[in-house]
């Protein structure tokens, strides 16, 4: 598949699995647990992390800027998703050069994934962007100083689920390829 | 000039991550006061016909809940009329006038819109629900949400098919409610349970004892004696944990209150407030 089919099969994939079934997964489940408040995994920044890694970093921007206002119209969350994918867009390049030794002019299309990076690398690499996506998202969204605590605890939560949702993803749909990037 | 030139190009991407940046924070601070209506809601209607599209797939999988609420609830309204097994209202003439000269009396201006929960978050500070029912169906910004066990929110959003309420489960939503012996509170939700709210402003005075219960007050948006909940534990002297009534975690079904009256009230009480 060439590079723009890839990206739009993904984001309507992703996007589907975000809107359908985990934004509900709160109000399906019927029990609260023992106080904890209620949470939803955000994968779908998982379209921008598994864009090619030579993908400029205005694209990624823009891509995400796109991506987290589609999420705004349906969650009703005017400006918070769009703010939070942005911030990921424009930090992902720099993560990125973290863990790839050759620079990206060589590497031309690689996707990160987990078999590509291995598994340390990709769940620091996950791990991290999720973190700070989730955790912009959530200031925006409860902004008040007085709920520092809260705030990060709801990162905590949701992050955590969210990685591992995302971990799931690569074992079943990434491409098993031996070859370390 | 040159070497602005030079500096734009090389931290092109932070000027452009800024700019981003900058677009989605005034989206985001122009709407932080939920009375300004956003353009950005599930109202619209992509979004709300997928949404309508989503729970035809779905819906199924809640129906012996729904079924179970709608019994329920029948039983209730039964109850409440005083509706027994071999009384039949279509063929008793008499009966079906009792409940006439009864109901005139008691819910002469108000119109109930049945609607149909597309889609319902819980888990955010300011919480939407998006309904099934838009302008056509006369739904009008700012009127009441209530479900059969208790309130739910106002309408804030209003498109031509679809429209979105402010959930109860939202940062600053209050409701003016009182206790069984008239004492007068303030409701609202604290942003962590969906299942409690609290109620403030309580004399110390007036003791609340655990599972009293506690109706809307008939001074905001909700008519009065609508069960709110029950109270479940006492936070200080003045306020209280109250065991919610409605169970956000299933909304499926709620009515929209299209009250003639008070919307004139309405818009008499926003016209005084400063934002």
């Amino acid at each position: 598949m060439s590079a723009p089919v890839k990206f739009v099969v993904n984001f309507v994939v992703i996007m589907l699995i975000q809107l359908f079934l985990l934004n509900d997964i709160v109000i399906k489940s019927s029990v609260s647990l023992l106080g904890i408040p209620a949470f939803i995994p955000l994968i779908y920044p998982l379209i921008l992390l598994l864009m090619p890694v030579n993908t400029p970093s205005w694209a990624t921007m823009a891509i995400g800027f796109f991506t987290g206002l589609v999420m705004d119209f349906y969650c009703n969350t005017p400006g918070m998703h769009a703010a939070a994918s942005v911030l990921l867009g424009f930090i992902r390049p720099s993560l990125l050069s973290l863990f790839f030794q050759q620079t990206t002019k060589e590497l031309k299309s690689v996707v990160p994934s987990l078999f590509k990076m291995g598994i340390t690398s990709f769940l620091i690499y996950i791990s991290a962007s999720i973190l700070a996506h989730h955790l912009f998202f959530y200031i925006l969204q409860i902004w008040s100083l007085k709920n520092i605590p809260f705030i990060l605890f709801k990162t905590l939560l949701s992050s955590v689920l969210s990685v591992i949702l995302i971990l799931l993803s690569q074992l079943l749909f990434a491409q098993r390829d031996t070859r370390r990037g | 000039m040159r070497n602005l030139i030079l500096l734009i190009k090389q931290f092109h991407s932070f000027f452009i991550f800024l700019l981003l940046e900058l677009v989605c924070l005034i989206i985001v601070f122009k709407n932080n006061n939920y009375q300004q209506s956003s353009y950005i809601n599930s109202s619209r209607n992509v979004s709300g016909t997928f949404y309508s599209q989503k729970s035809k797939l779905t819906g199924f999988i809640n129906l012996t809940e729904v079924n179970d609420s709608l019994m329920k609830e029948n039983a209730a309204l039964r109850k409440e009329l005083g509706i027994t097994m071999d009384v039949n209202p279509l063929k008793d003439s008499t009966f079906s006038k009792e409940i006439h000269v009864d109901s005139s009396l008691q819910t002469a201006h108000y119109t109930y819109i049945p609607a149909k929960v597309l889609n319902n978050t819980i888990d955010q500070t300011i919480n939407y629900i998006t309904l099934n029912v838009g302008s056509k169906q006369g739904i009008k910004k700012n009127m009441a949400v209530i479900s059969a066990n208790g309130i739910v929110g106002r309408i804030s959003h209003v498109s031509e098919n679809y429209s979105v309420a402010l959930s109860f489960l939202s940062d600053r939503f209050n409701v003016s409610s009182m206790v069984s012996d008239g004492t007068v509170g303030k409701l609202s939700w604290d942003g962590k349970d969906p299942d409690y709210g609290i109620l403030s402003g309580i004399p110390q005075s007036v003791k609340l004892k655990p599972r009293d219960s506690v109706f809307t007050s008939g001074f905001g948006n909700f008519p009065e004696k609508i069960l709110v909940g029950k109270a479940a534990q006492v936070l200080n002297g003045t306020s209280y944990k109250i065991y919610l009534s409605t169970n956000f975690r299933k909304l499926h079904f709620v009515y929209v209150i299209a009250e003639e009256i008070d919307l004139e009230r309405k818009k008499i009480e926003d016209s005084t407030q400063v934002n």
